[in-house]
């Protein structure tokens, strides 16, 4: 799926219309209902979804509301709409930008080698919280304001605010998963980050290569049992592919004080996506 | 067993009526508290205006700015007017679509099929270029409406 505008979008209706690449209308809005839906405001993720809906009948009002018309330009990642931004640039930076702050390897703790008969390979780095950057990044900002909610609330997923998240913009990247399983076979995936190139399987066990799904599970299933937050950069080969990425892991809980849910926040970093020649 | 106060009890078809008062805990948020609430925050999101500014604007903590989102405080008159100063918005927004979104909506689809019969039987009717086979359908179909009516009736 090509990824649309990073940036948010007001609800007020579509001046014009313009084609939109996403499939099923806006891809951004659909997330955004998700987590409304999740929080336990059904009202907002209504509108959301009726919004992007609207998206998928009469094409990207977005894009339309900053000047384009009938049949114009296809709005995509790189031409970002700065509907909100232009509200709220503080915080805003192009992604290009944000792959140049990396934290460096010296401050991390220890790292974790897996690998398997197939060539695929993960190594994890676990990193100092502290070592994230305290401005214009976006797992800086998320984990400044998930410090906030938990020591002013509960940590419960219902206390979300989404213009954080949308100031943040982690939207696109950013997962919740559901954690309530004692197995940590049953997680599952409540918002899978549309602006990443992995395939969004239901479930994280579901992961076709099966070291990196054991490890991904036996991270998640950590946050869950410490309810203690996890900064991690990965590096790792699978079917042929490099991902490389910093991955913030956040626990809420919920009345009871049980780590019941997970969002995990992705910086994807340098060299991300690339494809490996395999050679004669 | 049934006590004096019991039977003295006034019944609303056969039920007992209740004079408990609607508590959030045990009853939950009153509905139309948790709908004024998803419109302030939604409104809220559409400007992007986090929680604690709001709450910073109306001298109140981000957290009683939620209790009003999830509908568990209510928003008073006064407060409701200082929201909807503070959201340019008018007062009847935090309203909107709260009663009968989809008769309104169902009434204006039911309007446009009217108006567009309307449109075909003048269509059809000035398509008749004999003046007296005019009259005569003119005559015809008010003939059809008293007709009509008087069945109705």
């Amino acid at each position: 799926m090509t990824v649309t505008a990073r940036a948010s979008h007001s609800i007020s209706e579509p001046a014009g219309a313009v084609t939109c690449a996403a499939d099923g209308g806006c891809s951004y809005l659909r997330a955004l209902s998700t987590i409304e839906h999740l929080a336990g405001f059904e009202h907002t993720a209504r509108s959301y979804a009726a919004a992007a809906a609207r998206c998928r009948r009469n094409g990207c009002w977005a894009a339309a509301a900053n000047g384009g018309a009938h049949g114009g330009p296809t709005p995509h990642a790189s031409a970002a709409i700065p509907l909100y931004a232009a509200r709220k640039p503080a915080l805003y930076t192009p992604p290009s930008e944000r792959m140049g702050q990396m934290i460096p390897f010296v401050r991390s703790r220890f790292v974790d080698f897996v690998s398997d008969s197939d060539g695929n390979y993960i190594e994890r780095r676990q990193l100092k919280l502290d070592t994230l950057p305290g401005r214009n990044d976006p797992l800086g900002y998320l984990y400044r304001y998930w410090r906030g909610l938990r020591s002013e609330t509960g940590c419960q997923f219902s206390n979300v605010d989404t213009v954080h998240l949308t100031r943040a913009g982690v939207i696109g990247t950013l997962h919740v998963v559901d954690v309530s399983s004692n197995d940590p076979v049953d997680f599952r995936f409540e918002l899978f980050g549309y602006a990443l190139p992995f395939g969004a399987q239901e479930k994280p066990r579901a992961h076709p290569v099966a070291i990196y799904a054991e490890s991904t599970l036996r991270d998640y299933n950590t946050v869950r049992l410490t309810a203690r937050p996890r900064l991690q950069r990965i590096r790792c080969r699978l079917d042929d592919t490099l991902h490389h990425y910093t991955r913030l892991i956040l626990p809420f809980l919920n009345e009871g004080g049980r780590v019941v849910r997970l969002a995990v926040a992705i910086r994807q970093e340098p060299g991300n996506g690339s494809k490996i020649e395999t050679g004669h | 067993m049934k006590t004096a106060l019991d039977s003295t009890a006034p019944e609303v078809d056969g039920e007992p009526l209740s004079f408990r008062r609607r508590t959030v805990i045990i009853d939950g948020p009153d509905p139309v508290d948790k709908y004024v609430g998803g419109q302030l925050r939604l409104r809220r999101a559409q400007i992007g205006m986090t929680q604690s500014d709001l709450g910073s604007k109306l001298g109140l903590s981000f957290q009683a700015v939620q209790k009003y989102e999830t509908g568990e405080n209510r928003i008073s008159a006064s407060r409701l007017y200082q929201l909807s100063r503070v959201l340019d918005v008018p007062l009847a927004y935090f309203f909107e679509g709260l009663d009968g979104a989809s008769q309104v909506e169902d009434e204006a689809v039911n309007s446009d099929l009217s108006r567009k019969e309307a449109a075909m039987v003048l269509g059809t009717y000035y398509r008749i270029s004999d003046p007296r086979l005019r009259s005569a359908c003119l005559l015809i179909m008010g003939r059809m409406a008293d007709r009509g009516d008087g069945e109705s009736a």
